[in-house]
C-alpha cells in the first residue's frame, strides 16, 4: 500500500467512526436512558478518536481546535482541504 | 462554538465535470428546502426549546446540516472545475457563471438566492417541531429528484448518503415531537400553552375548581401585556401550590366531558 492509500484508508476509518458517533448522538438525544447506545457511543466515540490520533500524528491536524501544528510546522494550510479532489 | 473537523462527512470523489447538474443540485445547498436553511432552521430555533432532549436534538441536527453544506458545496466545486467556455455555453451554466463564475453560492436551482423566507423560528415548540418535520421530508424528496437526474454514481453516492440523512432526522424529530407534547405539562391538551413562552405556567390549573376565577384574571392581566407572562405564572403556581386547582378528579370531570374539553382548548393568550 502506497502512501495515499493507507492515507485514505485512515481518513475512511475517521469518517466511519465519527459517522457512527453523529448517528448515536442523535438518537441518544431522544432515548437518553438506552444504556446499549450509551455503550456504542462510548465505544465509537474512542475509535473516532483513536482514528484521528494516528492520522495526525502521520498526516497533521484534521481536528482543528488548538492541534494545528506537526513537526515544528503550522501544518493546518499545508495539508488540502477536504473538497480538494487529489489526482 | 463550533469546531471543524478537516474532512467530509461522506467522501466525495467526482471524476467527470457537469456543470448542468451543478446547477440544479446547488438548490440543495441555497434552495427552499436546502442544507443551509436546515441548518439555520434549527439552530435557530433551539433557543426557546424548554425541554432539553428538543434543544439536543436541534443542535446536534443543525450541526450536522452544517456538514451536509460542506458536503453539497463539495459536489458543486468538484462538479464545476476545469471548464471551458464552450462547456459553460452548451451546459447552459453561462447564467449562473455570469455573476459567480464557478464560486459555489447558496441559491436554488431556479436562480433565486437564499433567503431567510425559506424558513422559520415560530417560538412555538409544536410549530417548529412540525416545521422540521416538514422540511426534512422536503429535502428528503429533493433528493429523489436528483437522483432522478443522474446516473453518474460519484454523484449519486453521497446523494444517497444525504437523502438517508434526512430520513433518520425525521425519526428523531418525530420523536422530540413525542417528547414534547408528553411533558407539555398537560398530557390531554398540549395545545394550552406555549411551554417555549409561558415558562413555569401549569395549564393543569384550567382545569381546576378555581378554572372561572383564573380566565377572569388572566384576561385582567393581559390587559397589561407587559405583566402577561409573570402575572399569569404567579397566579397559576400560587393555586397549585394550594392544590386546589389540580385536583385530579375534578381534571377528569373536565375530560370527560368533550364539550368543556373543547371549550378550554383555548391558549392563555
Amino acid at each position: 500500500m502506497n502512501e495515499k492509500q493507507s492515507r485514505c484508508k485512515l481518513l475512511k476509518e475517521i469518517q466511519i467512526a465519527s459517522f457512527a458517533v453523529v448517528e448515536t448522538n442523535l438518537y441518544l438525544d431522544t432515548h437518553p436512558f438506552d444504556t446499549d447506545a450509551l455503550c456504542a457511543l462510548k465505544k465509537y466515540s474512542e475509535m473516532s478518536r483513536k482514528a484521528i490520533n494516528e492520522y495526525e500524528s502521520l498526516y497533521g491536524p484534521i481536528f482543528a481546535f488548538g492541534n494545528y501544528e506537526n513537526n515544528g510546522c503550522y501544518q493546518w494550510v499545508k495539508d488540502p482541504f477536504p473538497w480538494e479532489k487529489e489526482d | 462554538m463550533w469546531i471543524y473537523q478537516k474532512n467530509l462527512q461522506y467522501p466525495v470523489n467526482i471524476k467527470n465535470p457537469n456543470p448542468a447538474l451543478a446547477k440544479v443540485i446547488i438548490s440543495q445547498l441555497g434552495g427552499p428546502d436546502g442544507e443551509v436553511g436546515a441548518s439555520m432552521r434549527y439552530l435557530s430555533q433551539r433557543f426557546g426549546m424548554p425541554y432539553r432532549e428538543v434543544t439536543g436534538i436541534l443542535t446536534d441536527v443543525g450541526t450536522e446540516e452544517l456538514a451536509h453544506v460542506e458536503i453539497v458545496s463539495a459536489i458543486l466545486y468538484q462538479l464545476t472545475r476545469c471548464l471551458t467556455i464552450d462547456e459553460i455555453k452548451s451546459s447552459g451554466f453561462d447564467t449562473y457563471f455570469v455573476d459567480h463564475t464557478a464560486g459555489v453560492y447558496p441559491q436554488a436551482a431556479s436562480g433565486m438566492s437564499f433567503t431567510t423566507a425559506f424558513l422559520q423560528s415560530k417560538g412555538d415548540i409544536i410549530t417548529d417541531l412540525n416545521e422540521d418535520l416538514a422540511a426534512e421530508q422536503k429535502a428528503r424528496t429533493t433528493y429523489d429528484n436528483i437522483l432522478r437526474l443522474t446516473d453518474d454514481p460519484d454523484v449519486r453516492e453521497p446523494i444517497k448518503f444525504l437523502r438517508a440523512r434526512e430520513i433518520v432526522h425525521y425519526q428523531r424529530f418525530a420523536e422530540a415531537l413525542g417528547i414534547a407534547t408528553e411533558k407539555a405539562d398537560c398530557k390531554n391538551n398540549f395545545y394550552i400553552t406555549n411551554p417555549s413562552f409561558d415558562i413555569k405556567c401549569s395549564p393543569d390549573c384550567f382545569f381546576g375548581q378555581n378554572k372561572n376565577k383564573q380566565m377572569q384574571d388572566y384576561n385582567r392581566n393581559s390587559e397589561n401585556k407587559s405583566s402577561l407572562n409573570s402575572n399569569y405564572c404567579e397566579d397559576t403556581m400560587l393555586n397549585r401550590k394550594n392544590s386546589l386547582s389540580c385536583d385530579i378528579k375534578s381534571k377528569n370531570t373536565v375530560f370527560k366531558n368533550e364539550n368543556n374539553y373543547f371549550k378550554d382548548c383555548k391558549r392563555p393568550y
